[in-house]
C-alpha cells in the first residue's frame, strides 16, 4: 500500500468560508490527507518575533508558528497548501511571507510544493460567480 | 436572569463568572454545539457551509473578506439575544472563532453600539487585577438584577 501524500494546510479562515469540506474532498480525490502542524502558544510568539510580521489576528500568528515549524523540519510533509481569506490584506501578506520562508529554507527548497491561494474568490456570490470570473480573465488574456 | 454577551465569545472563565453569579452566559460554544448536532453534517467538523459567509452579510458588506462573515454569522443569534455584555480586552490568545483581529473589531463594534449594558474590562495580569476583575463583573451581574426586578 502505498504512503499518503502529507499536505500541510495554512490557513486562516477555510473553516468559517464554508470551504473547509471543498479542500478536503479535493486533497481525498489524490489519496492525500491534510495535517496541521502542531506548535504550543510560546513558540507562536517566538515565530512571530523572529520572522517579524506582526499580524494582529491570533490564526494568522498561529499560521506563521506553523509555517517555521515546517522550514525547520520539526514537521515532515510533502506539500504545503496555504489558502488565507479574499481581500484579507494581512492575511495575504501572511500567506506571501510563509510562501517565501517555506521556498527559501535549505531544508525544504526543492522538497515542497507550496501553493497559496485565496478561499471564496470564485463563489456565486462575489465577484459575480465564478463564470463571470472566468469570462473576465478569459478577456484579459486575449 | 439576564442573557449576558460575553467577550471574547468563547471565554469559558466568563461564561462559568456569568452563570455563577446568576446569569445566562451568551457564547459561541452553544452555537457551535448546535451547528455539529444539526441532521446531516454537510461540512465537517463544525458544519460551516457556504451558506453562513451569505448570512453573515447582514453585518459586513460582500467585499468584507468571507471568513468574517462565517464568524459574524456565528455570532449573529449572540448578539441579537444580548440583554447586556462584558467585553474583556487584551485577552491571550484566542483561536478559530476568535482568530480573526478584523472579525473581532467588527463584533466589538456591534456590541458598543447596541443599546444594552455593558461592562469593559482589561484582562488582568496578577493575583490583585484578577481579584478586581471578579469583584467587577460581580457588580455588574448584581446591578443587573437589581435593573431586571425593576423592569419586572
Amino acid at each position: 500500500m502505498t504512503r499518503k501524500i502529507r499536505i500541510a494546510h495554512l490557513s486562516c479562515g477555510s473553516e468559517y468560508s464554508g470551504v473547509q469540506k471543498e479542500i478536503q474532498d479535493a486533497v481525498e480525490a489524490v489519496n492525500a490527507e491534510i495535517v496541521f502542524p502542531e506548535v504550543d502558544t510560546e513558540a507562536i510568539k517566538d515565530a512571530v518575533q523572529e520572522w517579524g510580521l506582526e499580524v494582529a489576528s491570533p490564526d494568522l500568528q498561529l499560521m506563521i508558528a506553523r509555517a517555521k515549524s515546517i522550514v525547520e523540519g520539526g514537521f515532515p510533509v510533502d506539500a504545503v497548501f496555504i489558502s488565507t481569506c479574499f481581500r484579507c490584506a494581512e492575511a495575504a501578506i501572511t500567506q506571501r511571507i510563509a510562501s517565501l520562508h517555506s521556498r527559501a529554507c535549505s531544508f525544504t527548497r526543492d522538497k515542497l510544493l507550496v501553493h497559496g491561494t485565496n478561499h471564496c474568490r470564485n463563489t456565486s456570490n462575489e465577484d459575480g460567480s465564478a463564470r463571470h470570473h472566468r469570462a473576465q480573465t478569459d478577456a484579459a488574456r486575449s | 436572569m439576564v442573557k449576558i454577551l460575553v467577550y471574547p465569545s468563547n471565554s469559558l472563565i466568563l461564561a462559568d463568572l456569568v452563570a455563577r453569579f446568576g446569569h445566562e452566559p451568551l457564547t459561541l460554544m452553544r452555537v457551535i454545539r448546535q451547528k455539529i448536532k444539526e441532521v446531516g453534517i454537510d461540512s465537517p467538523p463544525i458544519n460551516v457551509t457556504p451558506e453562513d459567509p451569505k448570512r453573515g452579510l447582514k453585518y459586513a458588506a460582500v467585499d468584507v473578506p468571507s471568513g468574517v462573515r462565517g464568524r459574524m454569522a456565528l455570532l449573529d443569534p449572540l448578539i441579537e439575544e444580548a440583554e447586556a455584555a462584558i467585553i474583556v480586552l487584551e485577552a491571550d490568545y484566542s483561536f478559530g472563532c476568535m482568530g480573526c483581529a478584523r472579525t473581532n473589531e467588527l463584533a466589538k463594534y456591534i456590541i458598543r453600539n447596541k443599546d444594552i449594558p455593558r461592562l469593559e474590562l482589561t484582562y488582568p495580569t496578577n493575583d490583585d487585577e484578577a481579584r478586581e476583575f471578579v469583584r467587577k463583573i460581580r457588580d455588574f451581574c448584581k446591578s443587573l438584577t437589581s435593573t431586571a426586578e425593576v423592569i419586572a
